[in-house]
């Protein structure tokens, strides 16, 4: 399997690295990594796919290093592309630096598989070049990276839009907590209920984002109209409130399905044991059903906030901002660094969410005990 | 397939909104097939990729190859859509191209996934009784563990075809074309009309899309 990470990244070094370009707009010039970084990388990573074989307590501190060291050279070669030329150049990291960048995640995710068996060390060594990226964030190395001039024009936009994202996310979860949570908790008792409230749900969601988002605009521009005090508190058809609504929409369905699952998942036994000892409906649903089944019923959360991360970047086209401006605005005007500035923090936003999440979930799990 | 019908749908829904409907260059049941040959493309590309790698993993002693096919299409799952369609231009630029990559990244997931538990769920005596009868391991495959996962491979298939009709217009955006066309020109004219319209088609066609494959499997069983 470090083969599998390794050929891409053998391969990367034949391909170009930076893309140098007089201004954000023009056509440029591409640059290969030099010889003798290109042996060294070549070596590093041939290092790193034999101690699986031969060495496997290293492989995971070489293929942290192998991913470090891609990394590092889109900070150096980008620096060395721009030194002597006018300010308004940029560098841009290329397909060689991307394919890298791919190969070293596997190296890196099939080493740390590896590692589990291993102890902590190898563990964590598998682990390091996060620090090691954030350690060259934090130092201004990648200073001359295209995305990163992007964002020093964008900079106190990129924060707005970057907590607009994060706002839309955060509201439409809490909305679809407060909706979805007492629906799925009927629901699980009364298998009508579920019936009619799983298929509006998933109804919903075979519209696409898109749509959703543009068909609401119509009602909540009469609700504005025609109720005034709506309207003050800032509702209207394009913007913030559709979006909102289009969200929540959306993110009901696996809160709904989940919740379900999860209470009907509870086993019997559980609840007979809990009637057993003399606990009243109430005590038995808020000490025992609920623990039991919120690990599960935590994931359709997880589920939700990923998707809404992607129903958020999209958001944009009706006006609600979000990281969709930029990869919008990129796109309308050909600005590669611009839709990079928008998609790169977007993609990275679901993947956290995402890891931070299951994390949770693996806590309560661990804590609450599975249903 | 009413949806097919021109003229009825424009008509029905500009009565129904009190709007009038622009005309659009490209007439809507074009546009449909065009939505539609997009998610074929992508479906048919899926399959041809993602069933190999399904069996490839599931093979024995490839338990790491497996998380790893697994943590892969995931990611491809997790990162937003518009994000890969976005990521996707610089490299290929505008049109059909990065909306098929989007797509095939999209769909692979449900299709692997269930790939690989319809495989693993084979039961173990029944591949020991083929194997007692001198089967080889690819007569296996063939004959008991393709057909047996069949079932489970092709609930992905129509989870895959239905999320990629809502995914394939978003790819309006980057000018491919297809339903997510009427969505967009509705939204940047403020005409709701155009907007339902487009959702409609979208959403008929994940319909029928999805009762096409489900008529399908029955038929195979």
């Amino acid at each position: 399997m470090l083969w599998l990470g390794a050929a891409p990244m053998l391969t990367s070094l034949l391909l170009p690295w930076v893309l140098l370009r007089p201004n954000r707009l023009a056509a440029g010039e591409f640059l290969r990594l030099p010889g003798a970084q290109a042996a060294l990388g070549a070596l590093l990573v041939m290092a790193a796919a034999l101690s699986g074989r031969f060495l496997p307590r290293a492989a995971p501190l070489l293929a942290s290093l192998s991913l470090l060291t891609g990394l590092w050279w889109l900070g150096a070669q980008t620096t060395t592309a721009l030194t002597g030329q006018a300010t308004f150049a940029r560098a841009s990291a290329s397909s060689g630096l991307w394919l890298w960048l791919l190969g070293g995640g596997i190296l890196v995710y099939g080493a740390g598989l590896a590692a589990r068996g291993m102890g902590r060390l190898q563990v964590l060594l598998a682990w390091l070049w996060l620090p090691g990226l954030v350690l060259l964030a934090l130092i201004g190395h990648f200073a001359d990276w295209s995305v990163i001039a992007e964002y020093r024009v964008q900079r106190s936009r990129f924060g707005q839009e970057l907590g607009q994202h994060l706002k839309l996310i955060l509201s439409a979860l809490g909305l679809a907590a407060v909706i979805g949570a007492p629906l799925a908790v009927w629901a699980s008792r009364n298998a009508r209920v579920s019936g009619v409230v799983l298929g509006l749900a998933g109804g919903v969601q075979t519209v696409p984002s898109l749509a959703l988002l543009g068909m609401l605009i119509a009602p909540l521009s009469w609700l504005a109209n025609h109720l005034p005090a709506l309207r003050s508190l800032g509702v209207s058809g394009i913007g913030t409130a559709p979006a909102l609504s289009a969200m929540t929409l959306y993110a009901l369905l696996p809160v709904l399905r989940n919740g379900v699952v999860a209470l009907r998942g509870v086993s019997p036994g559980a609840l007979d044991a809990a009637r057993g000892m003399g606990m009243t409906d109430n005590q038995r649903f808020w000490r025992v059903q609920l623990p039991l089944a919120l690990p599960v019923w935590l994931s359709g959360f997880r589920q939700a906030a990923v998707m809404l991360v992607g129903v958020a970047s999209v958001a944009q086209l009706i006006g609600a901002g979000g990281l969709g401006y930029f990869i919008f605005s990129g796109l309308q005007s050909g600005a590669a660094d611009l839709i990079l500035l928008g998609a790169v923090p977007a993609a990275l936003l679901a993947i956290g969410l995402d890891a931070l999440l299951r994390g949770l979930e693996a806590l309560l799990g661990s804590k609450l005990g599975k249903v | 397939m009413v949806c097919l019908i021109p003229g009825l749908l424009t008509g029905t829904v500009s009565r129904l909104t009190g709007t009038e409907i622009p005309t659009l260059g490209t007439p809507l049941w074009s546009l449909t097939l065009q939505h539609l040959g997009l998610v074929l493309v992508a479906e048919v590309v899926v399959l041809l990729i993602g069933v190999p790698l399904a069996v490839v993993v599931t093979r024995p002693g490839r338990a790491a190859l497996m998380r790893l096919a697994e943590a892969i299409t995931g990611l491809g799952q997790t990162v937003p859509t518009l994000a890969i369609l976005a990521l996707a231009v610089p490299v290929l630029g505008f049109g059909a191209p990065p909306t098929l990559l989007g797509l095939f990244l999209y769909g692979l997931v449900p299709v692997v996934s269930n790939g690989i538990a319809g495989l693993l769920a084979v039961d173990q005596p029944t591949l020991d009784a083929a194997r007692g009868m001198g089967m080889t391991d690819a007569q296996r495959l063939r004959r008991i563990e393709l057909p047996l996962s069949l079932p489970v491979l092709m609930a992905g298939v129509r989870t895959s075809a239905v999320y990629n009709v809502g995914t394939a217009t978003i790819g309006a955006a980057l000018g491919t074309g297809g339903l997510g066309t009427p969505i967009i020109e509705g939204l940047s004219q403020q005409n709701t009309a155009l907007v339902v319209i487009g959702a409609l088609l979208a959403a008929l066609l994940a319909l029928s899309l999805d009762g096409l494959l489900g008529l399908a499997v029955r038929a195979e069983e």
